[in-house]
């Protein structure tokens, strides 16, 4: 019946009703979202949702000024351009944010892509916003935007999502079960931290592709002691450690479940709907996403990226991401 | 031994001022005063004080009249801890009727008027009916008319569960009780807050901080203070409180469009006033418990308390509700907000303008404290209103104590 939070300087909090209903069964008590916004108060709204490692800054701003996780896509003059739209995100329910999520050792119930679109849904209503100009999400918060746009198609006037699935690839479900799977050991073991940083560098090297880590890891094994040592390791370990220091196990395995738990139906997505997809991307193939488009009652555009950064080129192909947000919003 | 501390010692030294101290010993002589009160003369014997000959509501044919239902013949030995209900008013009933849920025996019940003890356990549903009846504890055979604060330290049970009402003229009772309670060893759970206001800093800085439960008091937020205390002492700066949910009903009526009176109405309509509605309307009831929070984050114990009664106050009957409308309008809200700085300089309570995004915007479902830390604003909510919550959250607090004692044995 409590909960505690801490919320940085320009960050936003919205109460969610004090019984919120799960859509896996079950609720989350007291729950709340931590929010920003950035832009003119009164512009059209713009909905900015990431990965489940993004959070609610986007960008730098007057509020917030340290970078964001998707710096040169949105802010003024941007594609995304805050001098004209006013751009809203939050941190995901059971996250590493600020919104309620579970602490340490704590269970939590499971919150699925639905709980993430009925949560903002909730958020619009309490800043008296009706609809918005468009949801721009890539990967899970793509998920999260389908799932908005399907069960909220009169708040959304715009659906864009990049590298995003109406679910989840068994194969990538696959390699996150395994991630999973260590973090669970690691709880049992009393190792979760460390199970953490292995875990996200399974994930780090699913995201990105083999060019990508041939071009920057190739080279000969070293030798500690009787342990081989492999060039990729020291960015394994790197990308793992600063994961283990910003998110708690259980963060992670709610939120990695939840991707793996998504699924909606394309046909109810009558919003109109650009896609994006990246070749190369393991988790999100370009033809899982042709079926998707292949799907939607009202698709506008479906955009094949080619791109060395595999699943992670939302973050990293600025030209060609960002020709897509201007296309969406024009 | 489930005990926290030597309650039997305590409620000795309780009595050994007035009641002859025969009653708390085990097969012991007492006098009149300490019968009804003895711990082990009790055992087997109707102590509810609702008759030998007849069955007590919701008593099964058979089962003796001192034994709660369900409970069936508790062996001489039980070992559950023992939990002491002042105040079977609405929250009281409501925890009565909770509490069977909890590993405990509910061996005492006071009112203002007398105390009805069995060391086996009392017949709760019983005692819940003749209070829901209008029935006084004073009317009950063997109830006995002694102080509560005695009557807490001669029960000495492991928990003391003070239900009783906020009101001003009960405040130094209600700090009496509280000690009692704790002097005995007994584990404190508190759902009015002017005993904390008054005490707080005595209680919570001390060695009673463990055997301190306030869940209720700040509406569900109290186990979140204590938890994180220490930080908070060490680090915040200023805090500020939304909370009144009543004003904030009123105030969510007023912006959509009813008058002053029509908004109490409303609030009226779901149970929300305090019994006494002043509390609520002129900022007693916030000013109370940004009493109780500033001492517990900011006071010391050498230092008395902000009274709350000097507290600068808004009251909601001065609220201009074109104002209110008029910020409704704009995108914004209002909020009764309690703030304080660790100086203690400028304690006020007042209707102010929030943007919808602030933490303290809260909606009528919940408290919001607000603590400013070099990292941000810390920021508890807590859902415990009306009074089955509130008893809720007094089971909380009793709860987290068994779990607490339960690793510690």
């Amino acid at each position: 019946m409590s909960a505690a939070i801490t919320l940085p300087a320009g960050v936003e909090l919205c109460h969610l009703p004090a019984q919120f209903p799960l859509a896996h069964g079950g609720v989350l008590a007291g729950a709340s979202l931590a929010f920003e916004r950035q832009g003119p108060v009164d512009a059209p709204v713009v909905v900015v949702l990431g990965g489940i490692s993004a959070g609610r800054h986007v960008s730098a701003h007057r509020a917030v000024q340290g970078p964001g996780w998707w710096e040169g896509f949105v802010g003024e003059g941007q594609a995304i351009d805050t001098a004209r739209y006013s751009v809203l995100s939050f941190d995901w329910l059971g996250g590493a944010g600020c919104s309620t999520a579970p602490a340490s050792g704590e269970s939590f119930p499971f919150v699925g892509t639905e709980d993430q679109a009925a949560a903002l849904a909730h958020l619009l209503t309490a800043l008296r916003i009706e609809k918005v100009a468009a949801l721009v999400g890539s990967s899970y918060g793509g998920m999260v935007g389908l799932q908005f746009a399907a069960a909220f198609p009169q708040r959304v006037a715009r659906l864009c999502a990049i590298a995003a699935p109406h679910e989840s690839h068994p194969q990538a479900s696959a390699w996150r079960a395994v991630q999973r799977g260590i973090v669970e050991l690691g709880l049992r073991t009393g190792t979760a931290s460390e199970a953490l940083a292995l875990a996200r560098g399974l994930a780090m090297a699913t995201y990105r592709t083999p060019g990508e880590l041939a071009d920057r890891f190739s080279g000969p094994a070293t030798w500690q002691g009787e342990r081989v040592r492999l060039p990729v390791q020291d960015w394994l370990d790197a990308r793992g450690a600063d994961f283990a220091d910003r998110w708690l196990p259980e963060q992670f395995l709610c939120l990695c479940a939840s991707i793996d738990a998504h699924r909606v139906d394309p046909a109810r997505i009558a919003v109109p709907c650009w896609l994006a997809a990246f070749v190369g991307d393991q988790l999100v193939p370009p033809p899982q996403v042709r079926e998707l488009a292949s799907r939607l009652p009202n698709l506008r555009a479906v955009r094949e990226v080619r791109s060395r950064y595999g699943h992670d080129a939302f973050l990293k192909e600025r030209l060609a991401v960002a020709a897509l947000l201007r296309e969406v919003l024009a | 031994m489930t005990r926290f501390a030597s309650g039997q010692k305590a409620a000795r030294e309780c009595l050994s001022g007035g009641l002859p101290t025969g009653g708390l010993q085990t097969g012991g002589t007492g006098t009149a005063a300490s019968l009804s009160l003895a711990t082990a003369s009790s055992v087997g014997r109707d102590t509810t004080g609702f008759g030998s000959s007849g069955q007590s509501p919701g008593q099964s044919p058979g089962q003796s009249p001192g034994q709660s239902p369900g409970q069936g013949s508790a062996p001489r030995n039980e070992t559950r801890p023992t939990l002491h209900l002042i105040g079977p008013g609405q929250v009281g009933r409501e925890f009565l009727a909770q509490a069977r849920a909890l590993p405990v025996r509910i061996v005492a019940v006071s009112d203002s008027k007398a105390t009805v003890f069995d060391r086996q356990g009392l017949d709760t549903a019983a005692i819940q009916q003749h209070k829901q009846d209008g029935g006084s504890l004073a009317t009950l055979p063997r109830a006995e008319a002694i102080p509560t604060e005695l009557a807490i330290g001669v029960v000495a049970a492991d928990f003391v569960v003070d239900a009783t009402p906020t009101s001003v003229a009960g405040t130094a009772a209600a700090v009496l009780r509280g000690r009692a309670a704790l002097r005995g060893g007994a584990f404190l759970c508190l759902c009015g807050k002017n005993a904390l206001a008054a005490a707080g800093p005595e209680w919570l800085l001390g060695s009673h901080r463990a055997r301190l439960g306030i869940q209720a008091v700040l509406g569900g937020a109290g186990q979140a203070l204590l938890r994180e205390l220490d930080e908070l002492r060490a680090q915040c700066s200023s805090l500020a409180l939304v909370g009144n949910v009543t004003t904030t009903v009123i105030v969510q009526a007023i912006e959509a469009g009813a008058s002053i009176e029509e908004g109490i109405a409303v609030a009226r309509e779901r149970g929300l006033l305090e019994p006494d509605p002043t509390l609520d309307l002129d900022g007693s009831d916030a000013a109370t418990k940004l009493a109780a929070v500033f001492g517990a984050v900011f006071g010391e114990p050498w230092l008395a308390v902000p009274a709350s009664a000097r507290i600068g106050k808004q009251d909601l009957r001065s609220l201009d509700v074109g104002v209110v409308r008029e910020r409704a309008r704009r995108g914004a809200t209002t909020r009764l907000v309690a703030r304080a700085s660790r100086d203690g300089a400028d304690l006020r309570v007042g209707y102010e303008e929030l943007p919808l995004g602030s933490p303290l915007a809260a909606p009528p479902d919940r408290v919001v404290y607000g603590y400013e830390l070099p990292s941000g604003l810390r920021v508890h909510t807590g859902l415990a209103l009306g009074y089955a919550r509130t008893a809720g959250a007094l089971v909380e607090d009793v709860a987290q104590a068994l779990r607490t004692l339960e690793v510690t044995r």
